[in-house]
């Protein structure tokens, strides 16, 4: 088996991220997704006294894909999650090590 | 764009590791235990010294009053905060896995009829369980047979067929959002669909002589059906089903369960008082309330011991049945284990002690200190017989006065509210943070504080209740309509938990010592209106959050303009 | 820098660190106070320490806040002693920090900085 890449989104809550999954399994078959949510905190003011830290709903979804696809999925990823705006969230890939994914590659 | 077929090298990873590696010793561990349980307790004391000193200080300042029998209040306060510490603790490690337990296992081994007929079992028991409604009798206390018969008729001669009534309201409402849960349904027609009609039949009602005397105590039962043992049950089953069921990206999709629970019960006791009316006589209800009175004289004395062990039988009563039920459900019924049952059995036992010690406190002293300031509270507007310096005030700063020390009383018993507390908790938990549980409580507190601060300019000028309920549903539908649908689960449901064993209690003996003295017929009406308050206030937050995240948006682009 | 739009950067480290629940926000602040742009916290509970003490371990609090930062590889060191120095981490039972290598990262934003975190 191939190198395994984890590529993972955080994404802001209006992304459904159950819809990507679908789409992942469909056109891609990645079955290997799974999210979970969480609260983004950031630097939302230029307060100069204090930066306001103001808590936002946000999902995290992630993805396992080999090495050679990460590419293609990556890109299509930025796409379909809209990342390319402001407040869009960001996605970032990893190396994984040893990896079992049994029945969904 | 980097080329990804060259990676940066890999760094070995910069581990601290301290947790999981150093070994502790005893001293060590005992000063995590003594940590810990200070936590707990200074959650608590937080909660109860504002509350209790506000009541403390109005009384010596404001109403220049001694505190009678203060070491016994104090002593009851500090059963308050212990109580209150123990049951939440066995919440967190008894209670609440049990529920989610269960809210994950009902559905997925069970067939809709039997995740149903749970949910209905489960809504009228806990009616029966935690029996709010008996502290709503203590409103009735100023009621006039002669000029009141058919309230005085539901309260003391159809006692059962009233808690059936809120009961079946209650189960119907946790059936019916339940089903919306397993079918996706949305909450806002459901509020609508509920709400249409029992404001109409208000309206009614209002313009009805006799019928006019029972529109308190429907709304006022609407507002106390669900206990701080309940909540918390309630809540993990909706959460549980809801992540059975699968909702997307709605992390408060569980919740609504107990939305309807505040309405249901209210439609529930307007047609038991159609029917009162329509079937009983005045006369009848004159005769049988003289021969109740008969009675009533010889059981009237009661013990210091027999009441404390009442607090405590009321304590168990409330945990244990609803426990064995649980139970059986998930052990007989759907034949699955419980993770960790060592430490369930400790939180359950921790919950039951708990309720005994906190509502024994409450008795003994919030309640107590409450009924002092409540009687002597008018004194500070009014002449009031055996007080001499009444009334301290001129009428208007005086009556100030007790609109300010309502609506701080409905603040701080709001914030102390256990069932709340879990609310907030589970809303907490399910959004990662970005709801906190204090914002949440300190919303519906707000709104709590107006409500009250609301019933009191009814009890002091005489103001029909549907004059105050018609109007305030009306903004919260209006609210409801532009409201995300998390919020409306969120608002609605607070609205049902919000007035529990601290609020109610306080508010009575508020509502009775403005009553008396005001020549208000009946108490009741200010629990519904602090139970209206907090969706107005909750819902207000939401959209004020969604109006502030817009707003800052361009100043988020600005920045990263400049950078 | 003024151009806009999809940014992808390669010197980028993920510092996650799994704290006492409670702690995360000011962890951010101090990751942010570093430097960093921002975090993602989400809820969770660390268990085998507690299984290790026995009965005296339902004393402790499961849940934890494990929280996210990506920062540039220049700030790496500096954003991780700050965080490890909020909220007292170096203390028994308070938490665990450390870094992972990132192969690439993707946001909207501007060339400059990595982890464009805010909303």
């Amino acid at each position: 088996m191939s190198d395994q890449h984890l590529i993972t989104a955080i994404l802001p809550e209006d992304v459904d991220t159950l819809d990507l999954a679908a789409v992942l399994e469909r056109d891609f078959a990645i079955s290997a997704t799974f999210r979970h949510s969480a609260r983004g905190v950031g630097r939302t003011t230029r307060r100069r006294r204090r930066a306001t830290l103001i808590p936002e709903r946000r999902n995290v979804f992630y993805v396992i894909v080999e090495a050679e696809r990460a590419e293609s999925v990556l890109t299509w990823l930025l796409e379909a999650a809209r990342v390319d705006r402001y407040g869009g969230g960001l996605v970032f890939e990893r190396r994984l090590g040893q990896t079992l994914l049994a029945g969904a590659d | 764009m980097t080329d990804p077929a060259s990676p940066p090298p890999r760094e070995a990873p910069n581990i601290l590791l301290l947790a999981a590696t150093a070994e502790l010793d005893r001293r060590e561990l005992l000063t995590l235990v003594a940590q810990h349980v200070g936590r707990l307790l200074a959650e608590q004391l937080r909660l109860v010294v504002p509350l209790a000193s506000w009541l403390l200080v109005f009384q010596w300042l404001v109403l220049r009053q001694d505190v009678t029998g203060l070491r016994w209040i104090l002593l009851g306060l500090v059963a308050v905060v212990v109580g209150l510490m123990l049951f939440m603790e066995g919440l967190r490690l008894g209670l609440m896995p049990l529920g989610e337990t269960l809210g994950r296992e009902l559905p997925a081994r069970s067939t809709l009829a039997r995740v149903l007929g749970v949910t209905l079992l489960l809504g009228i028991g806990v009616t029966f369980a935690e029996p709010a409604i008996a502290a709503l009798r203590a409103a009735a206390a100023l009621i006039d047979v002669q000029e009141t018969p058919y309230l005085y008729a539901l309260l003391e001669l159809w006692r059962i067929p009233l808690i059936l009534a809120v009961g079946s309201g209650v189960g119907l409402a946790a059936l019916l959002g339940t089903l919306r849960l397993l079918r996706g349904w949305s909450l806002k027609p459901l509020i609508h669909l509920a709400l249409l009609p029992t404001l109409v039949l208000t309206g009614v009602f209002g313009l009805h002589p006799d019928l006019q005397q029972i529109l308190g105590l429907a709304w006022d039962s609407g507002a106390v059906t669900t206990g701080p043992v309940t909540v918390p049950i309630v809540l993990a089953l909706g959460v549980g089903v809801a992540s059975a069921v699968g909702t997307g990206n709605n992390p408060l999709a569980g919740f609504g369960v107990v939305t309807l629970a505040s309405l249901f019960p209210v439609l529930a006791v307007l047609l038991l008082g159609l029917a009162a009316v329509l079937m009983l006589d005045p006369a009848d209800i004159l005769a049988a309330a003289a021969m109740v009175d008969n009675e009533a004289g010889s059981t009237a004395a009661q013990g210091w011991l027999a009441a404390v062990l009442a607090e405590v039988l009321a304590a168990v009563q409330a945990v244990v049945p609803l426990v064995l039920f649980l139970l059986l459900v998930l052990l007989l019924m759907l034949g699955s284990r419980l993770p960790r049952p060592g430490e369930i059995a400790y939180g359950i036992t921790l919950c039951v002690l708990g309720m005994a010690l906190f509502k024994v406190g409450v008795a003994t002293g919030l309640a107590a200190l409450g009924e002092q300031v409540g009687s002597l509270l008018p004194t500070a507007f009014v002449a009031v017989p055996g007080v001499e310096v009444a009334p301290l005030y001129d009428l208007l700063p005086g009556i100030a006065l007790v609109l300010a020390f309502g609506a701080l009383l409905g603040l701080g018993a709001t914030m102390a509210e256990p069932a709340l507390n879990a609310l907030g908790t589970t809303v907490e938990e399910l959004t990662d943070g970005a709801f906190r549980n204090r914002t949440l409580r300190m919303a519906v507190s707000i709104g709590v504080a107006i409500g009250v601060a609301l019933g009191i300019v009814k009890l002091l000028w005489h103001l029909p209740l549907p004059w105050l309920l018609l109007p305030g549903y009306g903004l919260a539908l209006a609210l409801t309509w532009f409201s995300r649908e998390e919020f409306v689960n969120v608002a609605w449901d607070s609205a049902g938990v919000t007035t529990g064993p601290i609020t109610v209690p306080l508010v009575i003996a508020m509502g009775l010592g403005l009553g008396g003295a005001t020549g208000a017929l009946q108490g009741f009406g200010v629990l519904a209106l602090a139970s209206l308050g907090p969706i107005i206030s909750v819902l207000t937050t939401g959209l004020w959050a969604r109006w502030q995240s817009s707003r800052l948006r361009p100043m988020t682009q600005r920045e990263a303009g400049r950078l | 820098m003024t151009t806009h739009g999809l940014m992808y950067r390669d010197d980028v480290v993920l510092i996650t660190a799994v704290v006492q629940r409670g702690l995360g926000d000011g962890v951010v602040e101090a990751a942010v106070g570093a430097g960093a742009h921002g975090g993602t916290v989400c809820y969770g509970s660390g268990v085998g320490y507690r299984e290790r003490l026995g009965v005296l371990g339902l004393a402790l609090d499961v849940e934890r806040e494990i929280v996210y930062v990506l920062v540039q590889r220049e700030l790496e060191s500096v954003v991780f002693t700050a965080m490890a120095a909020a909220e007292g981490l170096d203390r028994p039972g308070r938490g665990i920090l450390f870094t992972t290598p990132v192969e690439r990262l993707a946001a909207y934003g501007h060339g400059s900085a990595a982890a464009e975190e805010e909303a």
